[in-house]
């Protein structure tokens, strides 16, 4: 009897401690983001609003039951022309409130990834809500598509929700600007963990998209931002790809070397796929994460006075020859429009 | 009914529900998700996209007074 409790201890222990590495191995704030099942028992809750981050014609195709749209994809909606925040924030407390988000409304962002790549307006959403101050922002995991994966239904009609007051509370750490970045860049300011959200072309400067390209100088990692969603095998190529979805296991894993309590900025080319990161590093429970806003758009549209590791001037040439190639083309369109228009019956019947 | 009828029955659903499962396993497509263009989602039938757009909704995102694209 006494061997059978020991041996029967002894198994229980063992599946427990388990169960307790299961449960360590989550988020450290899981209730930014959400699942679809999740998302659905919170659904005809009055301070609960879920924010469409797609595309208008997208909305009105299909959305999630009393989901709201402000009409166009959020990291355009929500930012200027040069994707950058608003730095009046009364416009945010004016747009917010006026959609019907107030400072106790529970936002439930989604975009889509696979179709429409919207996943980063709603992490851009998420990071300007954040940076506003509200502490009461989720992201809906796989976007729609995790919707409509559970099998739940859609609406077209779309939604108008009553006023609410929205007041903004900036957290500016979460901000990063490029006079703080440059510091890092001249080691004038140390202890900064730098996430790099481009891909690795842009990283090495093989994929210009400014003036100039090239490593940011005291880039702690190189971590794509598409790379750490989960992969599923598309069945047109068969190889893998990423389909919208984050899991702990796959991204606590490219971050694994970073200190969480040092402060961590991470950025890209505009500052928007790099919100994924910022939302990542949020779940992750990373105490200081910025995203710097201006990104690589700005810092490497400076001809020669910020620095940059590996630069690779942009091509010029290479843009005039596509050019070339173009006006060739336009040329031939021309010629064969033409040819086709003379085809046509009403120039048969005027012959 | 005839004994014999009923067990084939029996089997030919067990088989379906075999080739179905196999089938969503290996091509990775769950039930509830449409490739179609025009199939937005369950409930939503493709002549009614957009009806709900109406002319109160274009007033209300005109007054979110939002800077138009450039595109």
């Amino acid at each position: 009897m006494g061997k059978k409790l020991v041996m029967m201890f002894v198994i229980v222990t063992f599946l427990m401690s388990f169960a307790g590495l299961s449960y360590a191995a989550t988020w450290a704030n899981p209730e930014l983001l959400l699942s679809a099942k999740e998302l659905k028992s919170k659904i005809g809750n009055s301070d609960w609003v879920l924010l469409d981050c797609r595309k208008l014609k997208d909305y009105a195709k299909g959305h999630i039951p009393g989901a709201i749209s402000v009409g166009k994809q959020c990291k355009k909606a929500l930012r200027d022309k040069t994707s950058r925040v608003w730095r009046d924030t009364s416009k945010y407390e004016k747009l917010f409130s006026k959609i019907g988000i107030g400072n106790d409304t529970h936002v439930v962002i989604y975009g889509e990834h696979i179709k429409s790549d919207t996943m980063k307006d709603t992490t851009v959403a998420f990071w300007i809500l954040e940076y506003l101050g509200h502490d009461k922002v989720h992201v809906l995991n796989g976007g729609i598509d995790a919707w409509i994966n559970e099998g739940y239904s859609q609406d077209n009609k779309p939604t108008i929700l009553g006023a609410k007051t929205f007041k903004a509370n900036v957290v500016q750490n979460r901000y990063a600007s490029t006079d703080e970045m440059i510091d890092v860049a001249t080691g004038k300011t140390k202890g900064i963990q730098v996430i790099d959200a481009r891909t690795g072309k842009e990283f090495k400067g093989a994929d210009q998209r400014s003036l100039r390209a090239g490593r940011f100088p005291n880039t702690t990692i190189n971590v794509s931002h598409k790379d750490t969603f989960d992969q599923t095998k598309d069945l047109e190529t068969g190889k893998m790809k990423d389909n919208g979805f984050i899991s702990y296991d796959r991204v606590a894993d490219f971050y694994k070397s970073l200190d969480k309590n040092k402060r961590t900025v991470t950025f890209c080319q505009t500052g928007t796929r790099s919100t994924l990161t910022y939302l990542e590093l949020r779940l992750l429970g990373f105490k200081d994460a910025a995203n710097w806003d201006e990104s690589w758009r700005v810092y490497g549209s400076h001809y020669n006075d910020y620095p940059i590791e590996n630069v690779q001037w942009f091509d010029f040439n290479r843009v005039r020859k596509a050019e070339k190639k173009l006006k060739k083309t336009e040329k031939k369109l021309k010629e064969l429009e033409e040819k086709l228009a003379a085809l046509s019956p009403e120039a048969e019947g005027k012959k | 009914m005839d004994r014999g009828l009923m067990i084939l029955m029996v089997l030919i659903i067990i088989t379906a529900f075999v080739f179905g499962f196999i089938n969503s396993y290996s091509t990775g497509i769950q039930p509830g998700y449409f490739e179609k263009a025009e199939a937005p989602a369950y409930g939503v039938g493709g002549d009614l996209i957009g009806a709900g757009m109406d002319d109160e909704f274009q007033e209300y995102l005109k007054a979110l007074d939002l800077e138009e694209d450039d595109e």
